[in-house]
């Protein structure tokens, strides 16, 4: 049963990274000969072998008296005492989200196909799909918060490449900067917690981290900046600034991104880090007011949306909000229950946002009415006068992106142009300054460089 | 295989190729400076391979000049590829007799400081790299580099007076310990102010001052003073520092990182990021090599390497790049992807080197390399031709 269990397990983590290597080889090889059927056959085989794995592997889980599969990839370094395994393993939980991962990216990847036929970057989507694959992969099944890091990172690096699809306009490569900038300033956080823990508790493996012996000021430490790492993937108050913006991109990325995936990662780490976090005291709570928080701004604001995707988006959000709220509250299970429900259904909706307009003429055509959903309006529970200013506060999103740039953004811009300035002068003193400038070479300065070129390289003379 | 002289021979073939390459006639400059540079990235490799994954070196040669450590020996790939690297990669109009010279000379440079076995050639070395950085520059900015380089060899000459002078020539084991607290200090400072750590970056700057250039890519690269502070003023000072004022150390260098990789946030133009972007790394280097424990000092060492090769690997892109689009603007960067895929694709590094192997100039290259390597190597192949 056990080198069964093992060859599932190498498969099911394989299978990406086969379909990668695969896609690579072939674009080496053939360029852009590489036809799309090919691209795509490879891409939704690689995930239907993957699933048909996960779902094996969690039979003969469920039958057999073995609680986990664990695939050793070997040691990375080995120094002193301190060892850094690449280290997996499979267990029911984790086997939800791969299966999760495999159908949602499956059905996307299938989706795609006809979404962007012929579009220029259609290889790159299907090479960005698979990366992403391999990131969830690590989230879901890395054995420490070390190598976590690194599925965290690649699921950063693809969002925003996938925001930034259609490069050729200013908007998307700007809101893929916005959004890769918000990634990275919150995985500092998650950085930082992997460093004190490797430092001081001499270990970051998930199986010890209810265990591990540190003092409580780093311990507490350590879970405000796991608390910081998740908020930037959950786009949790006050950082989901980023999330109407990142919709730029092709609707298959926002749905397994921003609807199935990638925001679900953001709990999914506390759900991996409660042995943790249960051992500070604040920072269920925590967890709890910031799931909240972000529930209510993300439904309210949602509800003044102008455009189906970003609507869908701050409700995705909202989900988000309250699976926070249910990991705070320590329903483990059930807020497993609810990422698993939630992929599936924003998955399905945001694939079908593209013909939302048609639906909805069907719909007041069959049923009379635009909507079900708009009578069961919650403003009619605020009072009519207080209507309009609510309104307003959440068409401006709370004025969240104002608020930042004004109390932060900006004093520290001023601050850096300053110092700039200060370096400029010492350099400008030293007769280094930027005179060359950014623009065009300027028409003196062309003729003093060709001057000193001619006189060093005099032209022959004429035999 | 022994390693020694096979280290050895990697500094002498670098050291050759430079020389060579500046006095060899224009059209053969490069393809001399390729062949040695690929003979001594070959040599490099087999040092480092031949050590073991586990196995310890530490010996002494040519008596006791040459003092190979496990630690220097696996610095010396690093700084053969970036011989390798720059060389071929500059662009014909910046590849001219000094620049080649210098890309395999600074290197031969840092690899001969982390090969000496004594304290005072070590510091020579440093002086002497100091001198030709300061040489290569461009002109506009020799002025901000020789007061930063020039601060920095005062500083190490200082820490250097600072020890007694039976230790100058002793072996390194023995001076290391017993440099005292003052010495290894100043030196410490002397090598942060020549990285450009915190407000010393002007430097770094100053070398992109008419934008991105080969030797301002040259310039910025951190090769001066590490091998002084990995192999003696690091561990030194780490020995001699008490806890609170290491800590001071390591607290000023982080913030001279934040500061530097916060000012890459105002900048417009790519080779000012690039410059602030190394002199972040370099200060995080700094914290790893005057850490106490063999954990930092290999964070220090391995940041360096990593250093070394991407910031080359990003300098060169910068300028091909440069060659493409004229002066790279960082707030218009959108849409170079479509005309230049090949360098765009850098980040998806299996797409690299088939993009370089398509390139129309590898096969002219490719020829240069095996005319050079005729003609320096008297083979009798290259006497039938």
């Amino acid at each position: 049963m056990i080198p069964v269990l093992d060859v599932l397990g190498v498969i099911v983590l394989g299978a990406p990274a086969f379909a990668l290597l695969l896609l690579a080889v072939a674009h080496l090889a053939l360029g852009a000969g590489l036809a799309e059927r090919r691209i795509q056959q490879v891409t939704a085989a690689s995930f239907a072998v993957g699933l048909l794995a996960a779902l094996s592997l969690a039979a003969l889980l469920a039958m057999g008296d073995v609680p986990r599969v664990a695939v050793s990839l070997g040691s990375l370094l080995s120094l002193r005492g301190y060892q850094f395994d690449v280290a997996m393993e499979l267990r029911a939980t984790t086997l939800l989200l791969l299966t999760l991962t495999f159908v949602l990216a499956g059905l996307v990847g299938v989706y795609s196909a006809r979404y962007l036929h012929r579009d220029e970057g259609f290889f790159r989507f299907y090479l960005l799909l698979v990366v992403f694959a391999i990131g969830m992969e690590l989230i879901a099944t890395a054995r420490s918060l070390t190598l976590l890091f690194a599925g965290w990172e690649l699921v950063g690096v693809t969002s925003a490449l996938l925001i930034a699809f259609y490069f050729r306009r200013s908007g998307p490569t700007r809101h893929g900067l916005r959004a890769y900038a918000t990634y990275r300033a919150t995985d500092v956080g998650l950085l930082l917690a992997v460093a004190i823990l490797e430092h001081h508790g001499h270990t970051a493996d998930f199986d010890r981290l209810g265990l591990v012996v540190i003092d409580a000021p780093w311990l507490g430490a350590v879970a405000g900046l796991v608390i910081l790492g998740a908020m930037g993937k959950g786009a949790v108050m006050p950082l989901s600034g980023w999330l109407p913006k990142a919709m730029e991109g092709p609707t298959p990325s926002s749905a397994i991104f921003y609807g199935a995936l990638s925001v679900h990662a953001s709990p999914y780490l506390l759900l991996r880090a409660a042995p943790l976090l249960d051992r500070v005291p604040w920072a269920a709570p925590t967890v709890v007011g910031l799931g909240a928080l972000t529930a209510v701004h993300a439904t309210l604001v949602g509800r003044t949306r102008p455009d189906i995707k970003t609507a869908l988006g701050y409700a995705s959000v909202a989900q988000v909000g309250l699976i926070w709220m249910e990991v705070g509250l320590g329903w483990h299970n059930l807020a497993l229950a609810h990422i698993a429900g939630h992929a599936a259904l924003r998955t399905w909706q945001l694939l079908r946002s593209p013909s939302v307009l048609s639906e909805r003429a069907m719909m007041r055509l069959r049923t009379g009415r635009d909507s079900w959903w708009a009578a069961v309006g919650v403003e009619r529970l605020v009072p009519a006068r207080a209507r309009a200013w609510l309104y307003r506060v959440c068409l401006e999103a709370w004025y969240l992106d104002q608020a930042g740039r004004v109390m932060l953004i900006n004093p520290l811009a001023a601050l850096l142009r300053r110092l700039d300035r200060w370096d400029a002068r010492v350099r400008g003193w030293l007769g280094a300054d930027d005179r060359v400038g950014l623009g065009p070479m300027p028409v003196a300065q062309v003729d003093e460089a060709l001057a000193r070129h001619t006189s060093r390289h005099p032209a022959p003379r004429p035999p | 295989m022994n390693a020694q002289p096979l280290a050895v021979l990697t500094l002498v073939l670098l050291a050759a190729g430079a020389a060579l390459s500046r006095f060899s006639p224009r059209r053969e400059t490069r393809a001399v400076a390729i062949a040695h540079s690929g003979m001594a990235l070959c040599t490099a490799l087999a040092s480092a391979l031949s050590i073991g994954p586990s196995g310890a070196l530490e010996g002494e040669a040519l008596a006791g000049l040459v003092a190979t450590s496990s630690l220097a020996v696996t610095m010396l790939p690093a700084l053969a590829a970036l011989s390798f690297a720059l060389v071929l990669s500059w662009p014909e109009a910046e590849s001219g007799h000094r620049t080649v010279a210098q890309s395999l000379g600074l290197p031969a440079l840092a690899m001969a400081a982390l090969l000496a076995g004594h304290l005072a050639v070590i510091v020579v070395c440093d002086i002497v790299l100091a001198v030709l950085t300061v040489h290569a520059t461009e002109d506009r900015a020799r002025k901000a580099q020789a007061v930063v380089r020039g601060g920095g060899v005062a500083l190490i000459l200082a820490g250097l007076i600072a020890v007694p002078t039976d230790l100058w020539f002793a072996p390194l084991p023995q001076a290391a310990p017993a440099m005292g607290l003052l010495a290894s200090a100043l030196m410490v400072m002397g090598v942060a102010l020549q990285l450009g750590i915190g407000p010393a970056s002007f430097g770094l700057r100053a070398a992109m001052c008419s934008g991105i250039t080969a030797r301002g890519v040259l310039t910025v690269l951190p090769l001066g003073g590490l091998a002084l502070l990995m192999r003696v003023a690091g561990p030194a000072f780490a020995a001699a520092a008490d806890g609170p004022t290491r800590h001071a150390v390591m607290a000023v260098a982080l913030l001279g990182a934040l500061v530097t990789a916060a000012l890459v946030l105002v900048q417009r133009a790519a080779g000012a990021a690039l410059a602030l972007l190394l002199a972040t790394s370099h200060a995080l280097v700094l914290v790893g090599l005057v850490g106490r424990g063999s954990g930092a000092h290999l964070g220090g060492e391995l940041l360096w390497a990593a250093t070394l090769v991407a910031g080359a690997g990003a300098g060169v892109c910068l300028l091909a790049l440069r060659a493409r689009h004229g002066r790279l603007r960082l707030d218009r960067w959108n849409g170079f992807y479509a005309s230049s895929t090949g360098l765009s694709a850098l980040l998806l590094f299996f797409r690299w080197p088939w993009a370089v192997c398509r390139a129309r100039s590898i096969s002219r290259r490719w020829t240069w390399c095996c005319t050079a390597a005729c003609r320096t190597i008297p083979t009798p192949w290259s006497c039938a031709h």
